[in-house]
């Protein structure tokens, strides 16, 4: 897992060796300074000394200083480091997830690859910089320290020596009371998340059952919990602070007890042992190695948190695609014609049930072919195997004649252009958004594109035409209009297949009829596949397919399904009767 | 070349959200909302005026209004913590002046006195400890207790408000009330805020006990952190901006990460792969350079707190050595007298406690201005 992550570290090695280069030669000098200030006091101060005191006193501005500089350069490099370290992770995320294919994004979920991308760089990034910066000066600090108060009084020090283990227990002994707590808080937390994010999506759902009390009852019980959770680790967290005290007040006490006796029993002087000024040094060198084991129980528990963070950007560095172009790819779309050979299709590896089972059809281009099913009856599925968005389990697709796997990637998807179901306007202009489909479209070929799809109407009519801006989401146009702007974005591409995935599904009937007749007149030579809930929006089409549960129950034109199929025939006969109801 | 596609870009952008801004006061039905987000950006821009931050600042206290008596436990705890800390300061210069140098003339040393005081001492400290415990403690269940009761607020609120609002505010922003402006909140109500407190109680204190002491060298003292104020200021008043920056731009790549994670399948549909790669890098490095800055600023904090404290230390020693030697009259609250050793060894002690806690209340400002505005994301919510 680190070696992966240290790959993104790259042109910041300088910064990232830098940082506890300089760190070290920093600690020197803080332990340097408590012996010079010891000497200052004994051999300057007590002894009346006034040029020594000058002498020793601008050695220890110049330790200062330099110490400043040294502190000051590693905060620079270990800034640098870490915010660069964390932009390449995302760099390195990013691109890689441009790589995946519709099934890696499926197993993500697009919410964990956002968390992922954001918060989870963000406390690498923060561990990052504590790593470099504080597990390197730490245990420098401690053994540096340790020797400096060795070397003025061993027998004193004896009690650091003491107090060490103890607080290494306490701290252990917290952490290991705490951390488990603190997991489950983090759980509870995405627990939280949930909760809102579904109340969030549902909240139409919610509303018109009124069903807001039994929300905030599921949200309440989450909320004590991580309230009570995280209390509770908090509370035993809180015994860091007063432990450390405590053994910072106890070893100055007992310092200053043996201390003061060593001293007056040794007359005072420097041949027996112990001075003033070097007792005063002995309690600095304390709280430094304390304030160093404070900081690495910090250190630990930064790792403890940002750990689970680097686990998931691994996985999500190491997920390979699933679709690969094969050698010598086939580059141009010869003709519209699609066959299906004995396809079968399950989503993942590991799925048992197939989506698709076995499905064989042969359309002719320039056809017109509408897909009607109930829902899960698995017509997205089938559609999407046509511009390769997955992959069949068995079996081939044929597109012009040649095996969609042969086809260089972006080719094949540029002449079969798809509209999704669950389709998106990203904030930008109108024009910017359908320029998606052709970067160097004419404002000709864009109005064109609109006609077709039925949207020139409306565009025409917002104050700013083609240069409207959509906010993210698409939230300011209605579901129809953003509809017909994404058939017009998919027009665009001028495919030879183009595949209509439930895309005038909030058009109203009329405008619905008016953007199939302008397909068939202005794209005669394009295949066009149409799912749609109507009847009355495929009867029209050269072929329809009737699916239901992943298999083609018949297939034919509207005339003759009214006879062959029952399914086909109960469904008309509910729409026509149903009448304006619907929608 | 890069950076005027940059310049060209923002610009664009600006454009767009005049044009946005506009069409929207067109619209009626919306003017109550664009009021609410007009208010917000200005916010953002201007961070936040002081008279929002102040009502901000009120309306977070009446939520603390329930632990009154908890809070004037912890009031009292921090002050006990605090003064435990300056007495060890003190104990240093009475243990030097008052028993090691007299004992150091006594032919037999007796050490009951110096038992008795360090046995004094230890009650002190204890009852220091012990406060510093019950007010973390304490503090832990007070902060979560009103973050549980901001949660509850924000939740319940959320059933309440209308369908329209949903549509237009995205989930990831709602979604990040619950979890990142809490969370800030979080760290400030449990950590800053004790800090702060414990901090300006041990400056107080330190000052008082530096009076008693000297009053020349406590001048001194307040010449130099006077400097030192000045040089903070100015690092702090840089890193205010850089952190506005970045936490500006972390927004951006955020909101842009989201917008594009979530119409990952259409990017893939249409082949942009390679484009939004290209703007994402753009944003990418705006956000690194943004975010360097920030933390170089942070980080170099600390050094120069620490080591200006040293460098103060030795201007101490060098004016109390020569204070001593020249047996210039000590000038002090207990009247006048000749500096001691112990006088200048515990001024040494107590000048580095006078300077760390300013430098932590400055370390703590960026993340109370952090939280604040989280907090007051979460009230614009509530309202």
């Amino acid at each position: 897992m680190i070696r992966r992550l240290s790959k993104s570290i790259r042109q910041y090695k300088t910064a990232s060796v830098k940082t506890p280069v300089y760190v070290a030669i920093e600690v020197i000098l803080e332990v340097i300074i408590p012996l010079l200030m010891a000497n200052l006091i004994d051999f300057g101060i007590d002894a009346g000394d006034m040029g020594y005191i000058v002498k020793m006193g601008i050695a220890l501005l110049v330790a200062a200083f330099l110490s400043l500089i040294l502190g000051a350069l590693a905060g620079k490099y270990s800034a640098t480091a870490a915010a660069g370290f964390a932009a390449n992770l995302r760099k390195d995320m990013y691109d890689n997830v441009q790589e995946f294919s519709f099934s890696n994004i499926d197993k993500f979920s697009t919410a964990s690859i956002v968390t992922r991308l954001t918060t989870d760089v963000t406390n690498v990034q923060q561990a990052y910089q504590m790593i470099i910066r504080m597990a390197i000066r730490s245990p420098l600090m401690m053994i540096f320290s340790l020797a400096a108060a060795f070397s003025i009084n061993a027998s004193l020090s004896m009690i650091f020596l003491g107090c060490i283990p103890i607080l290494g227990i306490g701290l252990w002994f917290i952490m290991q009371k705490t951390h488990p707590i603190f997991e489950r808080v983090f759980r509870t937390y995405d627990k939280l998340n949930n909760v809102v994010q579904e109340n969030l999506s549902g909240i139409r759902v919610v509303k018109s059952y009124v069903r807001e009390d039994h929300e905030c009852e599921k949200f309440d019980h989450v909320s004590t919990s991580i309230f009570r959770d995280f209390s509770k680790a908090e509370k035993r967290l809180a015994f860091n602070m007063p432990m450390m005290q405590f053994c910072m007040y106890a070893c100055m006490l007992l310092i200053s007890w043996f201390g003061a006796r060593m001293i007056v029993s040794g007359g005072g002087g420097v041949d027996a042992g112990l001075t003033t000024g070097s007792l005063m040094s002995l309690i600095t060198y304390i709280m430094q190695i304390l304030q160093s084991l404070m900081m690495l129980s910090m250190v630990f528990v930064m790792i403890t948190i940002s750990r689970a963070s680097a686990v998931r950007i691994v996985e999500l560095l190491e997920e390979k695609s699933d679709l690969v172009d094969g050698e010598n790819p086939v580059m141009e779309v010869k003709d519209g014609s699609v066959v299906f050979e004995n396809v079968t299709f399950r989503y993942g590896k590991s799925a048992v049930k197939p989506v698709l089972e076995n499905i064989n059809m042969t359309i002719p281009s320039g056809a017109f072919v509408g897909i009607i099913g109930g829902t899960g009856s698995s017509k997205s599925s089938l559609v999407q195997l046509i511009p390769r968005l997955y992959d069949a389990a068995e079996g081939r697709v044929l597109v012009g004649g040649v095996d969609v796997r042969d086809y260089h990637l972006d080719s094949l998807r540029k002449q079969a252009a798809v509209v999704l179901q669950k389709n998106v306007l990203f904030s930008g202009t109108i024009r910017e958004n359908l320029r998606w489909g052709d970067e160097h479209a004419t404002e000709e070929e864009l109005a064109h594109a609109c006609q077709v799809a039925q949207a020139d109407d409306f565009i025409s009519k917002f104050p700013k035409g083609y240069d409207t801006y959509i906010e993210q989401g698409g939230t300011n146009v209605s579901g129809g209009q953003k509809q017909r702007l994404c058939i017009a974005r998919a027009l665009l591409c001028k495919p030879r297949i183009l595949i209509l995935d439930d895309s005038t599904s909030a058009v109203d009937t009329k405008t619905d009829a008016l953007i199939r007749k302008a397909l068939k007149e202005e794209m005669p030579d394009t295949t066009t596949f149409m799912i749609a809930q109507r009847i009355a929006s495929v009867q029209e089409a050269d072929l329809i397919l009737v699916m239901e549960e992943g298999r083609i129950a018949a297939m034919g034109s509207h005339d003759e399904l009214l006879v062959s199929s029952e399914i086909y025939r109960e469904v008309y006969e509910s729409q026509t009767k149903g009448g304006g109801e619907d929608e | 070349m890069n950076k005027n596609k940059m310049q060209n870009e923002n610009r664009m952008q600006n454009d767009k959200k005049m044009q946005n801004e506009n069409r929207m006061q067109n619209d009626k039905k919306m003017q109550n909302d664009n009021k609410m987000q007009n208010m917000n950006k200005m916010q953002n821009k201007n961070k936040m005026q002081n008279k929002d931050l102040g009502k901000t600042v009120k309306r977070l206290l009446s939520y603390l209004k329930v632990y009154r008596l908890q809070l004037a436990i912890v009031v009292i705890c921090i002050i006990l913590s605090s003064l435990a800390s300056v007495m060890s300061s003190l104990f240093l210069q009475s243990l030097i002046d008052d028993y090691i140098t007299p004992l150091l003339l006594e032919a037999v040393p007796d050490y009951s006195g110096l038992l008795a005081t360090i046995m004094k001492m230890a009650l002190v400290f204890l009852a220091g400890v012990l406060a510093t415990l019950f007010y973390n403690r304490f503090m832990v269940t007070i902060a979560q207790g009103v973050l549980k009761t901001i949660r509850d607020q924000m939740f319940g609120h959320m059933q309440k408000l209308p369908v329209k609002y949903f549509d237009t505010h995205s989930h990831g922003d709602i979604m990040s009330h619950y979890t990142n402006d809490t969370d800030t909140l979080r760290q400030m109500i449990a950590q800053s805020l004790p800090q702060v407190f414990s901090s300006v109680v041990t400056v107080v204190t330190v000052f008082a006990a530096m009076i008693y002491q000297s009053i020349w060298l406590t001048l001194l003292v307040l010449v130099c952190v006077a400097g030192v104020m000045q040089v903070v200021k100015r690092i702090t008043g840089k890193s205010g901006v850089y952190f506005v920056q970045q936490q500006q731009s972390l927004g951006d790549v955020n909101g842009y990460i989201e917008e594009m994670i979530n119409g990952q399948k259409v990017v893939k549909v249409f082949c942009h792969e390679d484009k939004v790669k290209e703007i994402f890098h753009d944003k990418n490095e705006q956000l690194k350079e943004n975010a360097t800055q920030a933390n170089v600023q942070a980080n170099i904090l600390m050094p120069i707190m620490g080591n200006m404290g040293y460098i103060l230390y030795v201007l101490l020693a060098v004016a109390g050595g020569a204070m001593a030697l020249a047996k210039i009259p000590n000038l002090s609250l207990t009247g006048m007298g000749i500096i001691t050793l112990g006088t200048i060894a515990s001024f040494l002690q107590l000048s580095r406690n006078f300077i760390m806690p300013l430098g932590q209340v400055s370390q703590q400002f960026a993340s109370i201005i952090m939280a604040l505005a989280g907090a007051n994301r979460i009230f614009s919510l509530l309202d």
